[in-house]
């Protein structure tokens, strides 16, 4: 009986779900706060809101993990969300600095396309240039934002109230790419989050690709050893991450209807925030879907919540700000007490 | 039939030749083993081996049967001293790194081999912790099962049992000998000549990057590879023991006294030791016999605990230097050799008004220093980088004497450290501790025990299983012979 409880002690699902579960908790304490004081928090139209709060956020968050978990970050990613959407928008409508318009698909085409070069310079710089990820993505997240101001000309795009008014076609498949609305109104856009989320679950956790980033975050220099191929990896996941930013920054813009010079860098932030508090490692070799996945939704919550509790965006920023910095250390409390817990069980078990 | 063969291999690493003209043949079924003193080579020949260099000239060739194997690399397996494997990761998921099989689903390594090599090993029932878990010794063994489940030609183990016991380093030996029964080459480097005499069928002495012979089936015995280890110049100069060269025993109370003292984390427990003023102790034993972790405890760099069990550091008795293993840790890159000398230092020593510093006084306390510690160098403004590893050592033991502290600690004083500065270190050494002061060294070689200390404390498994007084002992292979009985026990 000790021996089976020790094993389990030690077994890394084991100690995996443990840590889930605590953030897991940690979300349901916060919903039953704020829906003693604001009963309207569950309310299916909140619920919808909160939902959809959480898509670019999410499905950023997915592939900004695997960036983390080879222990290199993307900074860059608010920006390129803006500047995927910018770049549609600008050659699709024109009114920006572009003297020409293109149509709709082409525009998409293009978005993503200018997202994947941002990638690609991320990956380059950090991968043959050798700089830090955090210098490279950092350069990046500013030479994006320019680029958008520039090709944009800081122009609030609308669709709908455009002129020339684009064919109706094309505006019919703008909006149904992410802002309509389906049954129950949820909005298309919350069904990339789902797709995403499968996605990069498989990837992560039932691929070749997702076991070798975990390979090579843990120990650079045995995957070396090993032969892994590291620069193309790296290669990948700036990508992947840029080609994420992208996609959820043309589909805000599709349910927004509209998008403005104002698009935010600080979603790289609450991206890696969610990611950190997720339980993934800054140092690389450590990290999961799931845990991303919960770090998105107590973020997101928090965020309602607050706005639900009328404290004010002040006192909002204070709050994640502090509630990042305890998740985190909370996290690394309770997983050095596990992980101590599982060295005496191995040891143990090594005795016997 | 496999045959590893090279001609006239040579490799250089800015002055110094690693490799000067090497020349082996090897051929399947056999066991192997690579001896020969710390910068003799072996580690640059297994890089090669392995894939990580190349050669400036000369190549090394795998044939099997006629044809030549184009990437020799591909068909070695190489268990490292240092495990290369991912603490983040399961025992079962650092198995299949790098050989996944399959692009998708749940990635374990190829069950029925893996289990088998896991229970060979006795960790099977660690399948699913998480390596960082683990002791050194069983990633180790996921080293060695790395290895094992790897289909290669060639199987190179440098120092593969350092951390294992003495029942698990024979289950070891005998799958090795398996591996060279299936028709493999098997490459074994140790410290632990038994375990040469142990395993093998043919040693190969190293030494200055060239096979200097080859001992073969009934003449191999620890004696005779020790005899062979040394060469025959340093021996003849070296006839006498440090000890014998400078007067001994120095009278006075202990610097440092243990009593019953243990690890925080088990790497040796009851340890009872006093460290007597003019004397220089090396403390010997192979890895994880705790010697190495006694060492940095003893410099007041991991806190122990007294039989109360109250934790403490040496720091409260004596002044303490401690000087780590490597020189990563001690040498400061991005500095001059001066301002490495001065590291250490703080208040008037480096300038009239503390905490201001005052460059003219540290140049002349460098220039002072490079003289007193016998720095061959540019001067006291070049780069520390710009010096050989035996001068780099140099500069990092002046610092900590400068400090002028009442004990001097270091691990392995001349890792990577060409043959004249050896010498100069051990002379250092020896003078610190004739003003009366103390110099413990972690020790991995008997060559080295026998030039620089005065007593030997032998540890294993934790626990000090012999003590040798240096002045009792006349040639190395008698003190090698009489740290092996211990080692042995």
């Amino acid at each position: 009986m000790a021996q089976s409880s020790s094993s389990l002690l030690g077994n890394q699902r084991v100690l995996n779900s443990l840590r889930t579960l605590g953030l897991a908790l940690a979300i349901v304490l916060i919903a039953v706060i704020v829906q003693s004081q604001r009963p309207a928090f569950l309310s299916p139209e909140n619920l919808l809101t909160l939902v959809r709060s959480m898509v670019a956020l999410g499905m950023v968050a997915c592939a900004q993990m695997l960036v983390i978990l080879l222990g290199e970050i993307d900074l860059s990613v608010g920006a390129v969300y803006g500047l995927a959407a910018t770049v549609t928008a600008t050659l699709w409508l024109g009114g920006g600095s572009l003297p020409f318009t293109v149509p709709l698909l082409v525009a998409l085409a293009a978005g993503l396309a200018m997202a994947l070069v941002a990638g690609g310079i991320n990956g380059f710089l950090t991968v043959r240039a050798g700089l830090p990820s955090f210098i490279t993505t950092l350069g990046i997240m500013n030479v994006a934002d320019g680029t958008s101001l520039l090709i944009g000309n800081a122009t609030t795009f609308t669709p709908a109230y455009n002129d020339p008014l684009p064919p109706e076609w094309e505006l019919d498949f703008f909006h149904g790419l992410g802002g309509a609305l389906m049954r129950f109104d949820i909005p298309v856009e919350t069904l990339w989050l789902v797709a995403a989320f499968i996605l990069f679950w498989i990837l992560r956790h039932r691929t070749v690709f997702g076991f070798r980033l975990l390979a090579m975050g843990g120990n650079p220099e045995a995957a070396r050893v090993a032969r892994l191929p590291l620069k193309k990896y790296k290669y990948a996941v700036f990508l992947l991450s840029s080609l994420m930013a992208g996609i959820a920054g043309i589909l805000d813009f599709s349910y927004v209807g509209s998008v403005g010079p104002t698009q935010s860098s600080a979603l790289s932030f609450q991206v890696i925030a969610a990611v950190v508090i997720g339980g993934a490692s800054l140092n690389g070799g450590r990290g999961t879907i799931v845990g991303t996945l919960l770090g998105v939704v107590l973020l997101a919550m928090l965020n309602n919540g607050l706005a639900l509790l009328g404290v004010g965006s002040f006192v909002q920023l204070l709050f994640i700000g502090l509630v990042t910095i305890a998740a985190v250390w909370l996290d690394l409390v309770s997983q050095k007490l596990i992980r101590s817990a599982g060295q005496r069980a191995a040891r143990s078990g090594e005795a016997a | 039939m496999i045959r590893l063969s090279g001609k006239a291999i040579t490799k250089r690493y800015g002055a110094t030749r690693a490799l000067d003209g090497l020349d082996l043949d090897i051929a399947s079924g056999e066991i192997v083993g690579i001896a020969g003193p710390n910068g003799a080579g072996k580690s640059t020949l297994t890089r090669m081996l392995a894939g990580e260099e190349t050669a400036d000239s000369g190549q090394i060739t795998l044939t099997r049967g006629d044809t030549v194997v184009d990437e020799v690399w591909r068909r070695v397996a190489v268990v490292h001293q240092e495990p290369h494997i991912w603490p983040n990761m399961t025992v079962e998921q650092n198995l299949a790194v790098g050989r996944e099989g399959r692009w998708f689903g749940d990635i374990t390594p190829e069950p029925v081999s893996a289990k088998a090599v896991l229970e060979r090993l006795g960790i099977a029932g660690f399948a699913h912790h998480e390596l960082a878990d683990l002791s050194l010794a069983v990633q180790q063994r996921v080293e060695i099962a790395r290895a094992m489940l790897s289909d290669a030609d060639v199987y190179l183990f440098d120092e593969p049992n350092s951390a294992l016991t003495e029942e698990e380093s024979e289950a070891l030996f005998a799958t090795m000998a398996e591996l060279a029964g299936s028709g493999k080459i098997v490459l074994l480097i140790t410290h632990r000549l038994n375990d040469f005499v142990r395993c093998c069928q043919r040693i190969l002495v190293l030494r200055d990057g060239r096979i200097r012979c080859q001992i073969r089936g009934a003449e191999i015995s620890e004696t005779s590879i020790a005899a062979q280890l040394t060469p025959a110049e340093t021996a003849e100069r070296e006839a006498l023991p440090a000890s014998a060269r400078t007067a001994p025993k120095a009278d006075g109370a202990p610097l440092l006294k243990l009593q019953s003292c243990s690890d925080r984390f088990g790497a040796f427990r009851d340890i009872t030791l006093d460290l007597a003023p003019g004397r220089v102790l090396a403390l010997s034993g192979v890895e994880g016999s705790g010697a190495r972790e006694l060492a940095q405890a003893m410099g007041a760099f991991r806190p122990f605990r007294d039989r109360s069990g109250q934790t403490f550091t040496t720091l409260d008795q004596a002044s303490v230097a401690y000087l780590a293993a490597s020189r990563r840790d001690t040498v400061f890159r991005n500095l001059s050799v001066g301002e490495n000398l001065a590291s250490r230092l703080a208040g008037r020593s480096l300038g009239r008004l503390p905490p201001f510093i005052d460059p003219a006084k540290i140049d002349a306390l460098a220039a002072r220093a490079i003289k007193r510690y016998r720095v061959k160098t540019g001067g006291s403004h070049a780069p520390i980088t710009s010096l050989s590893g035996g001068n780099q050592q140099k500069v990092v033991l002046g610092a900590a004497m400068e400090q002028g502290t009442d004990i001097i600690v270091i691990e392995e004083p001349t890792r990577g450290v060409d043959i004249s500065s050896k010498a100069d270190i051990y002379e250092l050494l020896r003078d610190f501790a004739a003003q009366g002061r103390a110099v413990v060294v972690f020790c991995t070689e008997v060559q080295e025990i026998f030039d620089v200390a005065d007593d030997v404390v032998v540890l294993s498994h934790g626990r000090i299983v012999g003590r040798v007084d240096m002045a009792g002992i006349a040639t190395i292979p008698e003190l090698a012979d009489l740290l092996a009985s211990y080692e042995a026990v």
